[in-house]
C-alpha cells in the first residue's frame, strides 16, 4: 500500500532542491510551443481537406478512352478534350477516341458537337487508364 | 557567469518558433474562415477613422452607351448602340473590353434597363476569356423561356461551344418581356449567384474557369436593349 510512497532516505541531505523559475519557464514555453505546433497541424489537415476540387495536388498522368454515340445511336463525330489542358481529339469514325498524357485527379471531359456539348467529370488514376465505356451524346437545348 | 547567462530566460529559437507558429496559425485560420487579409487591414483603418480607405463599392467597369459600343468586343452579330442603349436584334454576342483587360476573380456584374421586346432573351456573359481566334471560354447566366418550358440557367461555354447547362431553376412562363429587368450576377470563388430585380433566381458552383470578364448575348429572333452595365469589384 505504501511502497510507492518517498522513503525518509530520500530526504536525509534535506528536501531535495524545487525546480528554478527560469527551469519551470522554460518548460511552459515548451509546453505551448508543442500544443501551438499541434493546433498548427490540425488547421493545416483542416485547411487541406477544405481545398477547392479544382485545386489538385495529385500528381501524375494517364489516359481516358471510349466510345460516344448520338442519341439515335449514330457514332458522334466531334473534338473530345479535357477541360483546362490542350488534351484534344478528333473521334474516329466508329465514335471512339483515345486521350493521352490526361493529369490525374478530376476532371472534366468535354463532348463538343456542331451546336453545342456535353461534360462529364471522370477520375483519372496516374498510370492507368481510364474507361468511360460506350456514352451517348445529349443533344443540349439550345435557345 | 557565462553559464548563470545562458542558462537565464527563453532561447531566441523558441521565440521565434513561437512566433513563427502563432503566424502559421492567424494565416490558417484566416483561410479556414474566408476572410482576406486586405479586408482586416481595412477594417482596421476604418475605425482609426481611415475613410475612404475601403473604398465602398468600386466600379471597375461601367458603361452606359453614350459613346456607342467602342469599348466592346462584338464576338458575333447583332448588337448595336441605340438610344443611348445596347440593342440587339437577332443572335449575338459582345464582350466587355475593360473587364477582358481587367480579368478579375471576383465581382459583380449588373445589367440593369434590360428591355426585351420580342423573341426568347438574352443573356449575361461572366468569368470569360477570348483567345485570339476568337474563341472563347466562359460562363452565362439567361432565361431561357425554350428550357423544359422555362428555366433560368447557368451554362459553361468551352471553345466557343455552350455545354448543357450545369444549373437550373424551372421558371415555368416566368414574365420575361415587357418591363426592363435589372440582371446582377454575383461571382464569388466558385460560387455564382443570379439575381433578378434584386430577388435571388438561381444559385451554382463551378471551379472551370477562375477569372475573365463579362459580356452579353442574344439568340434567335430577340430584340432587346440594355441600359447600363457595370462591374465591381470587393
Amino acid at each position: 500500500m505504501f511502497e510507492k510512497d518517498p522513503s525518509l532516505d530520500e530526504f536525509r541531505d534535506g528536501l531535495p532542491e524545487l525546480p528554478s523559475d527560469n527551469e519551470a519557464g522554460k518548460r511552459r514555453m515548451r509546453r505551448l510551443i508543442s500544443a501551438l505546433a499541434v493546433l498548427v497541424l490540425f488547421l493545416g489537415f483542416l485547411s487541406l481537406a477544405n481545398t477547392p476540387p479544382g485545386a489538385q495536388i495529385v500528381s501524375g498522368k494517364g489516359a481516358v478512352e471510349g466510345v460516344v454515340l448520338t442519341s439515335s445511336g449514330e457514332p458522334f463525330q466531334g473534338e473530345v478534350l479535357i477541360l483546362g489542358s490542350n488534351q484534344t481529339v478528333r473521334t474516329n469514325a466508329d465514335g471512339s477516341f483515345r486521350l493521352e498524357n490526361v493529369p490525374a485527379g478530376e476532371q472534366s471531359l468535354i463532348l463538343l458537337g456542331e451546336n453545342g456539348g456535353n461534360e462529364i467529370r471522370i477520375h483519372i488514376s496516374r498510370g492507368e487508364t481510364y474507361q468511360v465505356g460506350v456514352i451517348r451524346f445529349v443533344e443540349t437545348a439550345m435557345p | 557567469m557565462k553559464t548563470m547567462r545562458l542558462s537565464k530566460g527563453q532561447g531566441l529559437v523558441e521565440y521565434a518558433l513561437l512566433i513563427g507558429l502563432i503566424v502559421i496559425g492567424t494565416v490558417l485560420v484566416l483561410q479556414l474562415t474566408g476572410v482576406r487579409l486586405s479586408d482586416v487591414y481595412c477594417r482596421a483603418a476604418s475605425a482609426f477613422g481611415g475613410e475612404g480607405v475601403c473604398g465602398g463599392v468600386k466600379y471597375a467597369c461601367e458603361d452606359t452607351f453614350n459613346a456607342g459600343l467602342d469599348n466592346w468586343v462584338k464576338g458575333q452579330g447583332a448588337w448595336q448602340s441605340k438610344n443611348e442603349s445596347a440593342c440587339a436584334s437577332g443572335v449575338g454576342m459582345i464582350f466587355d473590353k475593360c473587364s477582358a483587360d481587367l480579368k478579375p476573380k471576383d465581382y459583380t456584374v449588373e445589367v440593369s434597363g434590360a428591355h426585351l421586346t420580342k423573341g426568347n432573351g438574352y443573356g449575361v456573359f461572366f468569368r470569360t476569356t477570348l483567345d485570339e481566334k476568337g474563341q472563347f471560354n466562359g460562363y452565362t447566366f439567361q432565361y431561357d423561356p425554350g428550357y423544359g418550358g422555362g428555366a433560368f440557367i447557368f451554362r459553361k461555354w468551352v471553345n466557343g461551344k455552350e455545354l448543357s447547362p450545369f444549373a437550373v431553376a424551372p421558371a415555368k412562363g416566368y414574365d420575361w418581356y415587357g418591363e426592363p429587368k435589372d440582371v446582377t450576377i454575383s461571382v464569388q470563388g466558385n460560387q455564382f449567384t443570379a439575381y433578378i430585380d434584386g430577388v435571388p433566381v438561381l444559385t451554382a458552383s463551378d471551379s472551370s474557369y477562375a477569372e475573365g470578364g463579362a459580356g452579353l448575348r442574344s439568340w434567335d429572333s430577340s430584340q432587346v436593349c440594355v441600359g447600363n452595365f457595370r462591374i465591381s469589384v470587393p
